[in-house]
C-alpha cells in the first residue's frame, strides 16, 4: 500500500482531505461501519484521487482544520467549492463502498460481479397477455 | 512506405465494419480493415474487480474525452446539449453498449411520405427484413417472438432475458395504464450460443462483459470474419483517403502502431467509422478536386446530424428491485412510438428500463439528488435506496437539421495531429416536446408500477451514443452523400456503411438497424462486381 509519504498530496491536503471525508459518511456505531476517514478507505481515496490532486489543491488549502464545528467546515467547503465538492464525493463513495467492511454490513457479498455473477427470478410472460389480446400497433405502411 | 494494393480497404471495425467485412469476404476478394484501437481483453474488463464502478469515470469512461486512451481522438463538444459516448477499438460501440437491439420500425423509413418531415429513407423494412434475421442470428439475439409493435415475422434465436423484479414491476405499471410493452430484444446470450457462455447477470454491460455473453462484434463477426481471410489491422489510425486523378480512391494515409506514416493502397474504400468520424475523415480528404471534402459536392457531409435525445425517469421504491443484477435492459414499451398529431409532436419514443444501481451508483446519484446528505444521516438514508431504485429511459426520434453538424476543430486535434471534430448540435422544439411528453408519461407508469418517488431529468446529458446522419443515403446526389446501396454519388470506389448514412433516426437504439444496412450493402456490392463502378 501507498504511504502517505508517497502521496501526490501534500500532507495538508490529505489532512483536509481526510477532514472532509469524514464529514460526508462519518463511522457509524449504529451501523457499525468505519467513515470515509478510517485509514484504509482514506488511503484508497489518496490512490484513486491522485488524478484530482491539482485540480483539489485550491479548495483544499481552504479547509479549516481547527474548525471546532466540522459538521459547518463541511457545509462551508460545499458551499464554496461545489465542483471540487463534487468530485470528492465521488471519490470518496467509490472508494468507501467497495471497503470489505462496508459491503459487508450492506449485506453484500465481498467479491467483484465476475465470475460468479448473480442469479434472477424466473419471468412471468403470462403478464403479457393484456398486450397480445390488444392485438397489433405498429403504424402500416402503404 | 507503400504497401501491396488491397481489393477492400475497410475504415473501422466496430459493429458495421464487422459486419460488413464477414459478409464481403464470401467474395474471396483481400479484404482488409484498418483500426485505430486494440482487441478488447475481457479479462481485464472492469467487473473482474471490486473496482468496476470506479472503473466507469476511467478507462471505462464513455466520453473519449474523458477516458483520453491512446486510441481516443478528441471530440469537441462545448457547442453540443448531449456529448458523444464511443468506443475505440475492435468492437466499436458494441464493446460498451447495453446490447439492446429493437429493429427500426416499417414507418421509420417512410418520414416524410406519413408525417410530411425529414426524408424518406431509399430502402425500407421489407428489403432489410432478410438482413435483421441473418444479423440478429450472427449477433445472437434473445428475445420473444410476436410483438405487436412490429410485423410478424420477427423470431429471436434465444428466449429473452430475466424480466427481474424491476421488469416484473414496470409490466405491471404498463398494464395498469393499459399500455404495450415486450421483452426487450437484448444481444445477450440467454444459453450457450456459437462458443459464447450465458449470461449470468454480471449487471455492467455498458463496461465491456467479461463473461462474453454480450454480443459485442469482437467476439461474434470478427472471429469468423478473419476465419474467411479478413486482414485486420489494429493501432493503425487513418489520416485521409487519396483519390486519383479520375477521381477515385486510390487508398488511405495511415499512421500505423508506431506512428509510421503509411500508403495503403486498394480498389475500395469503404468508411465504417461512426457519425462523427466518418465526416472527421472526408472533410479531412481534401484536395484539388475535392476541395470541401471528399465526397462533399452536396455539402451534405457532417450535416444532419442526428443523437438521441434520452429523458431519464428514475423510481424509488419501498421494496427491493434489481440493483446492478441483470442486464441493464429487461422491458421496453413502445406505446408512443409512432405519431399522434394530438400530442403536439411527430414521431415519437421507444421506454426502455434501466435495470438499477450499483452500490458506488446508489451512494453518488442519491447525493446527487440530494436524498443522501452528508454527515451522521448519509447511513440510514443510503438504506433507503439501497436496491429500491430503477430506471425508464424514453429514446426520442430526433429528426435532421442542416445546423447540426460535424465539422473540424481549427485548433484541437488528436496525438497524430490530425484536426480532430466539432460538434454543433442543438435540442429541436420537436425533440423538447417530445422529452416534456416523455417525463410526464414516464412519471405516470412509474408512479402505477409502485414507485413512491420519481426522479426525472432531460435531456440526459452524456448520453450521445447514437451518432447518425452526417452522410446520408439518397437517390438525389445534390441532397445526399450516398446512393441508395451505400456508394458515394462523388466517388464511385467509395463506400460508407455505419450510421452516417442513415436518413432519420428512428426512436430506437440503431445497432441493429446500421448492421442490417451493412449487410445489405454488402449483399448489392456482391451482386454488382462486374459493374460496380458502372
Amino acid at each position: 500500500m501507498q504511504t502517505s509519504e508517497q502521496s501526490v498530496f501534500s500532507e495538508a491536503e490529505q489532512a483536509a482531505l481526510a477532514a472532509i471525508v469524514g464529514q460526508i459518511i462519518p463511522a457509524s456505531q449504529e451501523f457499525d461501519v468505519p467513515g470515509a476517514d478510517d485509514p484504509e478507505i482514506l488511503a484508497d481515496i489518496l490512490i484513486s484521487g491522485a488524478h484530482l490532486r491539482d485540480r483539489l489543491a485550491v479548495a483544499l488549502a481552504e479547509v479549516d482544520l481547527e474548525a471546532r464545528d466540522r459538521a459547518a467546515m463541511a457545509a462551508e467547503f460545499r458551499k464554496a467549492f461545489a465542483q471540487e465538492a463534487e468530485l470528492i464525493q465521488i471519490l470518496t463513495a467509490q472508494c468507501y463502498y467497495r471497503d470489505a467492511r462496508v459491503m459487508r454490513a450492506l449485506k453484500l457479498d465481498v467479491r467483484p460481479p465476475f465470475p460468479v455473477g448473480y442469479v434472477q427470478e424466473p419471468s412471468d410472460f403470462s403478464l403479457l397477455d393484456p398486450v397480445i389480446q390488444r392485438g397489433e400497433i405498429y403504424r402500416k405502411v402503404p | 512506405m507503400t504497401q501491396e494494393p488491397v481489393d477492400v480497404l475497410i475504415i473501422g471495425a466496430g459493429a458495421s465494419g464487422a459486419a460488413f467485412a464477414w459478409s464481403l469476404a464470401d467474395t474471396r476478394m483481400h479484404v482488409l480493415c484498418l483500426e485505430q484501437g486494440g482487441t478488447p481483453d475481457p479479462q481485464t474488463f472492469p467487473t473482474t474487480g471490486r473496482d468496476w464502478e470506479a472503473r466507469r469515470l476511467g478507462d471505462f469512461a464513455l466520453s473519449p474525452n474523458q477516458r483520453r486512451l491512446p486510441e481516443d481522438y478528441p471530440i469537441n463538444d462545448d457547442g453540443s446539449a448531449i456529448k458523444v459516448a464511443n468506443f475505440n477499438g475492435v468492437g466499436g460501440g458494441t464493446v460498451l453498449y447495453a446490447a439492446h437491439f429493437p429493429r427500426m420500425h416499417p414507418s421509420d423509413f417512410r418520414v416524410h411520405s406519413l408525417d410530411g418531415v425529414a426524408d424518406d429513407w431509399p430502402v425500407d423494412y421489407r428489403t432489410l427484413e432478410p438482413f435483421f434475421a441473418e444479423n440478429d442470428r450472427m449477433m445472437g439475439v434473445a428475445g420473444l417472438a410476436g410483438d405487436p409493435a412490429y410485423p410478424s415475422g420477427k423470431a429471436p434465436p434465444m428466449s429473452p432475458g430475466p424480466m427481474g423484479r424491476s421488469g416484473r414491476a414496470l409490466a405491471n405499471g404498463f398494464n395498469a395504464l393499459g399500455w404495450h410493452w415486450w421483452p426487450c430484444d437484448l444481444a445477450i446470450a440467454t444459453q450457450e450460443y456459437d462458443g459464447r457462455a450465458p449470461c449470468i447477470n454480471l449487471g455492467a454491460c455498458i463496461s465491456g462483459c467479461a463473461q462474453g455473453a454480450k454480443g459485442s462484434v469482437d467476439i461474434t463477426y470478427w472471429p469468423q470474419a478473419l476465419r474467411k481471410g479478413v486482414e485486420l489491422r489494429t493501432h493503425c489510425r487513418v489520416r485521409e483517403i487519396t483519390v486519383g486523378p479520375d477521381g477515385m480512391a486510390t487508398g488511405v494515409i495511415y499512421f500505423d502502431r508506431d506512428g509510421q506514416e503509411q500508403f495503403q493502397a486498394a480498389h475500395v474504400v469503404v468508411l465504417a467509422s461512426n457519425g462523427i468520424g466518418t465526416p472527421r475523415l472526408l472533410l479531412n480528404s481534401t484536395s484539388g478536386q475535392f476541395p470541401d471534402g471528399l465526397a462533399n459536392s452536396s455539402g451534405m457531409v457532417g450535416r444532419n446530424l442526428m443523437f438521441h435525445p434520452y429523458a431519464s425517469i428514475q423510481g424509488i421504491f419501498d421494496t427491493p428491485m434489481d440493483g446492478h443484477n441483470g442486464p441493464h435492459k429487461s422491458i421496453l414499451s413502445q406505446q408512443f412510438y409512432e405519431t399522434d398529431p394530438a400530442r403536439g409532436f411527430v414521431r415519437g419514443y421507444t421506454f426502455e428500463t434501466s435495470r438499477g444501481l450499483g452500490p458506488v451508483a446508489t451512494a453518488v446519484m442519491g447525493m446527487e439528488w440530494g436524498h443522501i446528505p452528508w454527515g451522521a444521516d448519509h447511513h440510514g438514508a443510503y438504506r433507503q435506496l439501497q436496491d429500491r431504485v430503477t430506471g425508464l429511459f424514453a429514446i426520442c426520434e430526433d429528426l435532421p437539421e442542416d445546423h447540426n453538424c460535424v465539422t473540424l476543430d481549427p485548433d484541437l486535434t488528436d496525438s497524430h495531429g490530425i484536426p480532430a471534430p466539432r460538434i454543433d448540435y442543438t435540442l429541436s422544439d420537436n425533440s423538447k416536446k417530445m422529452l416534456a411528453h416523455a417525463i410526464a408519461r414516464g412519471t405516470e407508469a412509474m408512479q402505477a408500477a409502485g414507485a413512491k418517488q420519481v426522479v426525472t431529468s432531460a435531456p440526459i446529458p452524456l448520453a450521445g451514443w447514437h451518432q447518425m446522419g452526417t452522410a446520408r443515403m439518397g437517390a438525389d446526389p445534390a441532397r445526399s452523400v450516398v446512393n441508395e446501396w451505400g456508394r458515394a454519388h462523388d466517388v464511385r470506389n467509395l463506400f460508407i456503411v455505419d450510421g452516417s448514412i442513415f436518413v432519420t433516426s428512428g426512436g430506437v437504439n440503431p445497432t441493429s438497424t446500421l448492421q442490417a444496412l451493412a449487410l445489405y450493402i454488402a449483399s448489392q456490392i456482391k451482386n454488382r462486381l462486374a459493374n460496380l463502378f458502372d
